[in-house]
């Protein structure tokens, strides 16, 4: 097979003045393609990895998923690599888990991060994926309420992120995190954002239109807002801001949109402008959330009870606006 | 048609149109040269100067490109889930790549980069980093025979960073 490529031996020098002169022009053509490099030829028993050029490393490195990417900084001029690469991430999950139950978890199918509520951590190694690494989907759960978390939470809008899923658990965390100015900061910084469990946040029905508008002017980096168990207040006053009001399961608005009921499964009405959706709906468990909202205002059990039931009450003839998604078209 | 490619180290290896064209860095100089399938005398009275390649790695280039010359071009998947860049390396190709030697494989990478022949070079920076894959610091270490440069500061610092996924 290999006698096919065995040519001749040609000698460039007898070869026309401008042939010549082409290859030349050619020859410093091909060496602007990439950088002249050198490499022994001399046999070894391990990869020269240091003899090849710094892109070659950091290209090697993009196959390899975070961890071993930060483990393989053991000289100099592998850390340095490290450091100054970009990385693209298709999806980074960082999991904040009671107890890390498999080591090694799948780091082939995504990158994950697990961190344990049992050890303390520090903001640095964040601060340093926020550095060179741009995600197209990002998801964050945090259990825990501590300086690191506190940190992580204020690193959030600095990520380079397409979509970006946050849970905060800790209820008191989360209250004072995701505030009227972090939903806007965060709207300036990722595209797709999804927002758990918010009956514990203050957030106000003016700080969602205004993101609204936002998206319609596109003035902001945002095209799709998702906020599960959202305060039922917040929604319809938004709603009204907005100019639609729903009495007894009627809508009532003074604009040219398209209004659908659905069924009580996870989106209960649907409103269309034109340009913009607004879906407001019951979360996947929606007892479970009336529930969640109840215990706040009800103190004894019998009150809770009886509130409940009138909830439920609430569920079949008016809006229960537990899940709450606005986004642009096209998607 | 065929075409004429000169190493570095001045040996001609005449390849078949297609195999010439799975090189990007090949295919771009053949047009810069006016140089195209149909006009067999264009490609007849030149060839291609490739002076970052010797003629023992372009044997090799060319031995993988001619079994690859009927790959169907791969497409991107875009609804990939997978967190970074992945490839498979085919059983064919990993027992191409075990013939060779460290040294040689290091060039046939570079040989890869600079000739842009994407599946190639995927090959082995899959392979190498497979090496890497999973290892701890100091195997790493051990493995390239990278000697450590770095202050005990620098190495705080690190230690400090990567805590995280020293389980």
């Amino acid at each position: 097979r290999r006698q096919m490529f065995r040519g001749s031996r040609i000698d460039i020098t007898t070869k026309p003045i401008v042939e010549q002169m082409r290859l030349m022009r050619l020859n410093r053509l091909a060496r602007h393609v990439n950088s002249n490099y050198e490499v022994n030829v001399e046999r070894r028993d391990y990869f020269p990895i240091l003899a090849l050029p710094k892109e070659l490393i950091a290209l090697i490195f993009s196959f390899l998923p975070i961890k071993d990417r930060l483990r393989a900084r053991v000289n100099k001029k592998l850390n340095s690599i490290e450091a100054e690469s970009k990385y693209h991430v298709k999806r980074l999950i960082i999991h904040e888990v009671w107890e890390v139950l498999y080591p090694n978890p799948p780091s082939i199918s995504t990158q994950y991060m697990l961190l344990s509520t049992m050890k303390s951590y520090s903001s640095d190694m964040i601060r340093k994926i926020t550095n060179n690494s741009s995600f197209e989907s990002l998801e964050i759960t945090l259990i825990g309420s501590d300086k690191f978390h506190r940190k992580v939470c204020h690193l959030i809008k600095e990520f380079k992120m397409d979509s970006l899923k946050l849970d905060i658990r800790n209820a008191y965390m989360k209250k004072g995190t995701i505030i009227d100015s972090f939903l806007i900061d965060l709207s300036e910084s990722c595209k797709y954002l999804i927002l758990n469990d918010l009956y514990v946040c203050t957030i106000t029905a003016e700080t969602l239109l205004q993101i609204f508008m936002n998206i319609i002017d596109g003035s902001t980096l945002l095209r799709s807002l998702k906020c599960y168990l959202l305060k039922k207040e917040t929604v319809t006053s938004f709603l009204r801001l907005y100019g639609i009001t729903i009495r007894d399961g009627v809508v009532f608005s003074n604009k040219r949109i398209e209004a659908y009921e659905m069924l009580p499964e996870k989106i209960r009405y649907r409103f269309y402008d034109g340009s913009m959706e607004i879906a407001v709906g019951v979360p996947f468990a929606y007892d479970d959330s009336n529930q969640r909202i109840e215990k706040k205002s009800e103190d004894s059990r019998s009150q809770n009870e009886c509130s409940q039931r009138f909830e439920y009450v609430n569920i079949v003839s008016n809006v229960v606006p537990c899940m709450f998604t606005f986004h642009c078209f096209p998607y | 048609p065929n075409v004429k490619l000169v190493t570095s180290d001045n040996e001609e290896f005449v390849v078949d149109f297609r195999i010439a064209k799975m090189s990007v860095t090949v295919s771009r100089l053949m047009e810069a040269m006016n140089m195209s399938e149909t006009d067999d005398a264009s490609l007849l009275s030149n060839s291609i100067p490739l002076p970052n390649v010797t003629k023992a790695v372009m044997a090799r280039v060319i031995e993988w490109c001619e079994k690859h010359k009927n790959d169907e071009p791969k497409e991107e998947k875009e609804n990939d889930k997978r967190g970074r860049t992945t490839h498979v390396v085919s059983d064919w190709d990993k027992e191409f790549l075990k013939n060779d030697e460290f040294g040689r494989l290091c060039q046939l990478m570079g040989a890869a980069n600079y000739l842009e022949i994407k599946g190639l070079f995927n090959d082995i920076s899959q392979t190498i980093a497979n090496m890497i894959h999973g290892k701890k610091s100091d195997e790493i270490a051990e493995m390239f025979n990278i000697h450590c440069d770095l202050t005990e500061a620098e190495k705080k610092e690190i230690r400090k960073k990567t805590a995280w996924c020293e389980d």
